[in-house]
């Protein structure tokens, strides 16, 4: 098994669990496809590039990439790990506060005028062009050129890949830190969501605002709040998946961060990611999400081996767009609706009752 | 800048805008189908250009370039720069044959454009609302990628892509007579929109929109009805295409994957002028085109530095070029968003289809029943 190809495969199936599961969260609530998600993921992630920049600035610290011997192998960590801990704070801070302006802003005053589906669509595309616009103007800004420039990253055309904590294990086995990130952030979101969702009181007042809003809010239960709430989840999980871009640019099909790269790239594997997971299916969506990434990477390798043909490889998009037309078409449940299972339900159901 | 260069280019912008937006109306204004791969159609028209008049074009040329025709055809892809720069220089001796070529491009889109709205109705008639929106831009960026790759489509990059046949070199002033025939097929594809809104077939879509049980209970075929409307819109998107392409102004002297299938600039931008001027309003489309036309062109385009200079944004550190760059989807962005919070039923909302008077209907019945009589 290539095992190069796996870590950065998981990296890039985790980014778009990610962004597919707030693009289901925000489905389920505000019933509309936002549009302008993945540039929430821009906006967190040139946040986060450009804090850390700061904070090395301010401590003058270099990146220091000779490697250190440590009971895993030779471990190379180029900033301290506060370093690392701003850039994840930073953001998920920002990712939840475009979600927030985004809902309140522009969603909910719509909402309230009574705009249609479309309506909200077209709403949500106006915000993504105004974040375009927005990252055009800072990222070409003399002083975040300049911040960004002193630990050696070109504000079009970011990357801190090369900043990334690696270990390579006695084996000779290259690790690098955001695999590790990813799959622990993954594993770490599953669970707490099943426990927010199903062990807690806010979790049966979030599955009743998205099973029946008018009764929900007949039993007292403030729906507004629980809106905000999803996105909350939703902006938090676009900023992770932003810092993960940024610190695993170049893995799979995530490409340099720019205004409208890698965003414009993914945006539709992670709407697949969501419609494959059952659109309306909290689980189904990290499922889906992941599905993509692994299959859209997979397939094709093993096609351009199978063939001889190295070309294939070019077009791996066209799978993920495959998959949701037939999903859409053949099995408009998606995953949540093939896995129908009494325990399988549980987890992946959308109609079951508590306990 | 030269004056007559920026009317030009601001009438074919308008143009194949308008004619974009009219395609996207009858399919999302009148039908309801929210389609968000619009660009894919516009791409046929492209492709059209690129591709398949290219070879008309190298086929007629061949015998002045000391090959055969069928060689020269084969050569349109593995050899596009080359070959097309040569059959550009002969072209413009060849009237007849340019002629041929922009008639053949305009039938072959529209004929090819309504083939891919009629395979496109498969996933329309299954599916309703945002479902179906996301399957149309999934279907839409498959064939972006598809056709950046795959080098008999759109040659061998998909940022260069193939060069257009100077069709209009042989009128002396291409620009100039792009302009014309741009404002023609626009002024036809209104005057076809109008009638479409106001006669039977109009009111049945717009039917079909409101309340498609009520219009199957009368009778009416709403498979047939959706199909009808894709392969209508489709057809009138791939004619953009190709208007797009004989433009020496918006398109360059080249079409490329790159640019054909974008989607900010043909599915987005058409639905933001659709919502701007009126969903199912073919007026409205026809004004928002005008005035994003008027705007972005012609302002922006040439003022955006004047704009950002005035604004003083470099003493801010803002780069002045990035921000003019930005200002056009700053403008377009905060359309949409005003409109949608102003006026959410567009400039020109959507008006009553004329119908045949009181007085005509009860002519004709008096007469049929003459006719039996006698």
């Amino acid at each position: 098994m290539d095992w190069n190809l796996f870590t950065s495969t998981t990296i890039y199936a985790s980014v778009l669990a990610l962004l597919s599961l707030g693009i289901t969260l925000i489905y389920m609530t505000t019933k509309v496809f936002n549009f302008a998600h993945p540039r929430l993921s821009l906006v967190a992630a040139y946040a986060a590039a450009t804090l850390m920049a700061y904070y090395a600035e301010a401590t003058g610290a270099q990146p220091n990439l000779t490697p250190k011997e440590s009971f895993l192998g030779s471990l190379t960590v180029p900033f301290s790990w506060e370093f690392y801990a701003i850039g994840i704070l930073v953001s998920m801070v920002f990712g939840v506060i475009a979600a927030l302006v985004e809902y309140y802003a522009i969603l909910k005053p719509l909402q309230k005028r009574g705009a249609d589906y479309l309506m909200l669509m077209i709403a949500t595309l106006a915000y993504d062009f105004l974040l375009v616009a927005t990252l055009f103007i800072y990222n070409t800004h003399v002083d975040v050129r300049k911040v960004l420039a002193r630990i050696g990253v070109l504000s079009t055309k970011m990357s801190m890949a090369s900043y990334d904590v690696t270990v390579v294990t006695g084996g000779g086995v290259f690790i690098s830190g955001s695999f590790i990130f990813s799959v622990i952030l993954i594993l770490l979101l599953g669970i707490s969501l099943y426990l927010l969702l199903f062990k807690t009181t806010l979790g049966v007042k979030m599955r009743a605002s998205v099973e029946n809003p008018p009764l929900a809010e007949v039993l007292g239960i403030n729906v507004e709040r629980v809106y905000a709430i999803s996105w909350i989840i939703s902006g938090l999980t676009a900023g992770l998946a932003g810092f993960l871009m940024l610190m695993a640019a170049g893995a799979g099909n995530l490409k340099p961060i720019s205004a409208t790269s890698p965003a414009d790239e993914i945006v539709v594997s992670a709407f697949a990611g969501s419609i494959i997971g059952g659109v309306n299916s909290i689980f189904g969506s990290i499922a889906g999400g992941l599905l993509i990434g692994y299959v859209e990477l997979y397939i094709p390798n093993w096609l351009a081996i199978w063939t001889g043909n190295a070309e294939l490889f070019k077009y791996s998009k066209v799978i993920s767009m495959l998959a949701v037309a037939i999903t859409l078409l053949f099995a408009p449940e998606g995953l949540a609706g093939l896995l129908k299972g009494e325990k399988w339900k549980k987890l992946f159901g959308k109609k079951e009752e508590e306990g | 800048m030269n004056v007559e260069v920026l009317l030009e280019e601001i009438i074919s912008f308008i143009g194949i805008y308008y004619i974009l937006t009219a395609g996207l109306n009858v399919k999302a204004g009148m039908t309801g189908i929210p389609d968000f791969g619009h660009a894919m159609f516009f791409a046929v028209g492209g492709i059209v250009v690129g591709n398949l008049s290219a070879r008309i074009a190298a086929a007629a040329a061949a015998s002045q370039l000391n090959v055969s025709a069928w060689q020269a055809v084969k050569m349109v892809i593995s050899n596009n720069t080359e070959l097309m720069a040569r059959v550009n220089e002969i072209l413009p001796h060849m009237p007849r044959v340019s002629i041929v070529i922009i008639l053949v491009s305009v039938i072959a889109a529209l004929v090819l454009g309504g083939l891919l709205g009629w395979l496109a109705s498969y996933p329309a008639l299954r599916l309703r609302g945002d479902y179906l929106a996301i399957m149309l831009l999934a279907a839409s960026e498959g064939t972006r990628i598809f056709a950046m790759y795959y080098k008999p489509l759109m040659g061998k990059t998909p940022t260069v892509g193939l060069t257009v046949p100077n069709a209009f070199g042989f009128t002396g002033n291409a620009g100039l007579w792009s302009t014309i025939f741009i404002l023609i097929l626009a002024l036809l594809v209104y005057i076809y929109a109008e009638r479409l809104h106001h006669s039977p077939s109009g009111r049945l879509f717009r039917a079909v929109r409101d309340d498609e049980a009520s219009a199957e209970a009368i009778g009416k075929d709403i498979a047939k009805v959706r199909r009808d409307a894709m392969i209508i819109g489709s057809a009138l998107a791939a004619l953009a295409g190709v208007a797009y392409s004989f433009s020496p102004w918006i398109a360059g002297s080249s079409v490329a994957a790159i640019s054909i299938f974008d989607r900010v600039l043909w599915t987005f931008w058409p639905w933001a002028l659709m919502i701007l001027g009126g969903m199912s309003s073919n007026k409205g489309a026809a004004l928002s085109s005008v005035i994003l036309g008027a705007l972005l062109i012609g302002p922006i385009r040439i003022y955006k530095n004047d704009i950002a200079a005035a604004l003083h944004v470099e003493s801010l550190g803002i780069d002045p070029g990035n921000f003019a760059n930005a200002l056009e989807y700053i403008l377009v962005a905060a359309l949409i968003i005003i409109v949608l919070f102003v006026k959410p039923k567009g400039l020109i909302p959507e008006y009553p289809s004329r119908t045949v008077s009181r007085d005509e209907v009860k002519a004709t019945i008096d007469k049929i029943a003459r006719e039996k009589a006698a």
